[in-house]
């Protein structure tokens, strides 16, 4: 615990119980362990000591209401009614439910629906072309994959917006902080729009890509697989692309050609999404579509 | 000889009394604990089904405000550096955030991004314990032996849809709400790990009992280290405020990237000071902070 953490008297009690009941826990196991090596020439004396050790455990059992409780009261005071309400609506899973049960990708719309919302897109832009959208979602797909794997934000910088880029940094270093690493190669061969809409302030399309490779996760300090394997797998991942809706495909093509959709050169970014020619902001959705979600089947 | 038999007689009536408080005490604890936990059950219970009855009869509120345009117009016109994108950004980097406390335990640039407001919310609150809970387990102990039995709680993913800007108040102080939906992923790595993390969802009385034991039986049998998981998904609005005559500045995204104070370049997305000359880091979005979150009925 660190020396500074001023923890509250009831935690504080649960802690020390904990450590308690810990320590007795592993000196209990230490001794069955042993007590078996000594099974062969046991003395009168081990039943006893075997009986106290038991009855002090039982003990620690029991107890472990009074020490639990003060603290399971002090934090229903904290949180309270309000606590309950969003208790009941606030979906926290673990296990296997929380890995494969959650996370899992929207449904496509229906063909209609896409349809239309292509069209209202195309009505108002007539540069739009879906074709270009699908094949930059493949050249995305790998650049995430080396961002991924390298743990280097940077690979994604020249389509992500900049809300997503920022969230999607953070989660590299806060797994680098942790030990967890990921190997691995994939690339996506084919992509499909599953979705797309215009509402007065943006415009939206979401492309489903399929990808073919291997990943795997792991906790460095202790080995432990997280995730994946090595064996070669097929998986989907959504990515959605979205512009302000008075956006204009850009006379040089933009982010999907690797051109600045605001001065047309070619494309150069500092880590703000800002061109290093005309100094623009290209990665806030204002000129051009941008990655502004990236959704991944469960794995 | 009679005295002798008169100290036994108190020294066993005080050993016997002394049992019965013991007795006593741990039965009604006990006793206490399971009637809270049945009465949370019952509460949450009632309170979810409720909440699915309303969500039947009631058909669901318009996600955003129809008079939005009109008030994004009307605070562009007296802050013309206002950028919606910026609050949009806000509310992906506040939600990773939370999940960065309650992993790491590191409260640091939630505090940065949040008003003081959001510390009375049920949220500020929830996140503020799961996040001394992280640090506590994630201190290394100077003892061997715990160091062996320490939790390791992983942060491993975070996926978001992309934000929304649903509402927007305009008067003494500006209010916008941003409405997006999450999921993140947590691996805990330690000796009967599945059990705790089955503790930590429990949902009523007989998985918290039946998880409960199974940390008791895992601890005894000194089951090996293994991953479990622990997710958290849900869709919520997040409600930023900022005084109401305050204007954007338009170099904020650029001071946010470098230190205005001595150059240096933010290598992580994480400070919130400058590592070179520690001047505190100017948000990206100004004035604006993170008040409040509510979950999406």
């Amino acid at each position: 615990m660190a020396a500074e953490e001023k923890l509250p008297l009831t935690e504080r009690i649960f802690y020390a119980y904990s450590g308690v009941s810990r320590w007795l826990f592993k000196r209990s196991a230490e001794s069955r362990a042993a007590g078996s090596r000594a099974n062969r020439n046991s003395t009168p004396w081990g039943g006893a000591i075997t009986l106290i050790r038991v009855v002090i455990v039982l003990g620690v059992v029991l107890l472990f209401p009074v020490f639990m409780l003060p603290m399971m009261l002090a934090r229903f005071a904290l949180v309270g009614r309000k606590g309950l309400r969003y208790g009941a609506s606030v979906a926290i899973v673990s296990g296997d439910a929380a890995r494969w049960g959650r996370g899992a990708m929207p449904a496509d719309e229906p063909v209609t629906q896409i349809r239309a919302g292509l069209a209202a897109i195309a009505t108002r832009d007539q540069g739009f072309r879906v074709r270009v959208l699908t094949d930059w979602a493949v050249g995305v797909t790998g650049l995430l994959c080396r961002s991924v794997v390298t743990g280097d934000a940077a690979w994604a910088r020249t389509f992500m917006a900049n809300g997503l880029y920022r969230a999607h940094q953070a989660l590299l270093e806060l797994r680098d902080r942790s030990d967890v690493t990921c190997e691995g190669f994939w690339q996506a061969v084919d992509a499909t729009v599953v979705g797309a809409s215009r509402s007065p302030l943006v415009e939206e399309v979401r492309v489903r890509v399929t990808c073919q490779g291997w990943r795997q996760e792991r906790h460095q300090p202790t080995g432990v697989p997280l995730r994946g394997g090595p064996d070669p797998g097929t998986w989907s991942e959504d990515l959605t692309f979205a512009r302000a809706a008075d956006a204009l495909t850009p006379p040089v093509g933009g982010l999907p050609a690797s051109r600045c959709p605001s001065c047309g050169a070619a494309l150069e970014l500092d880590p703000g999404g800002a061109c290093r020619y005309c100094q623009g902001i290209v990665t806030a959705g204002r000129h051009d579509w941008v990655l502004v979600s990236w959704q991944r089947e469960p794995w | 000889m009679v005295t002798g038999t008169v100290t036994g007689v108190l020294a066993e009536s005080a050993v016997s009394l002394a049992f019965g408080i013991i007795e006593a005490i741990v039965f009604a604890s006990w006793a206490l604990m399971f009637a809270v936990l049945l009465g949370i059950l019952v509460t949450v219970t009632v309170m979810r089904r409720r909440r699915l009855d309303r969500l039947a009869t009631t058909p669901p509120a318009p996600s955003t405000d129809p008079r939005l345009p009109a008030l994004l117009a009307e605070l562009r016109s007296s802050d013309p550096h206002f950028d919606p994108e910026l609050l949009l950004e806000a509310a992906q980097i506040a939600c990773l955030v939370m999940f960065a406390a309650q992993s790491t335990g590191d409260e640091q640039v939630i505090r940065h991004l949040a008003a003081p407001s959001f510390w009375r919310t049920f949220f500020g609150r929830y996140v503020r314990t799961q996040a001394r809970d992280a640090r506590v387990q994630r201190a290394t102990p100077k003892d061997p032996d715990r160091a062996s039995s320490r939790q390791a709680r992983l942060p491993v993913d975070y996926q978001a849809t992309a934000p929304e800007l649903i509402g927007l108040e305009l008067g003494p102080q500006h209010r916008a709400c941003v409405r997006v939906s999450f999921y993140q992923l947590r691996a805990v790595v330690a000796p009967g790990a599945r059990a705790q993390t089955a503790m930590a969802s429990a949902t009523s009385l007989s998985s918290l009992a039946v998880s409960f034991g199974a940390v008791v039986g895992e601890r005894l049998s000194e089951a090996a280290t293994g991953p479990s998981w622990l997710s958290w998904e849900g869709q919520y609005d997040l409600a930023f405020i900022r005084p109401g005559g305050s204007h954007t500045d338009p170099n904020a995204a650029v001071a946010s990237r470098t230190c205005t104070r001595c150059g240096a370049t933010y290598r992580s997305e994480l400070a919130t000071t400058c590592a070179n000359c520690k001047a505190s880091r100017p948000l990206p979005w100004g004035e604006w902070r993170l008040a409040d979150l509510t979950p999406v009925e």
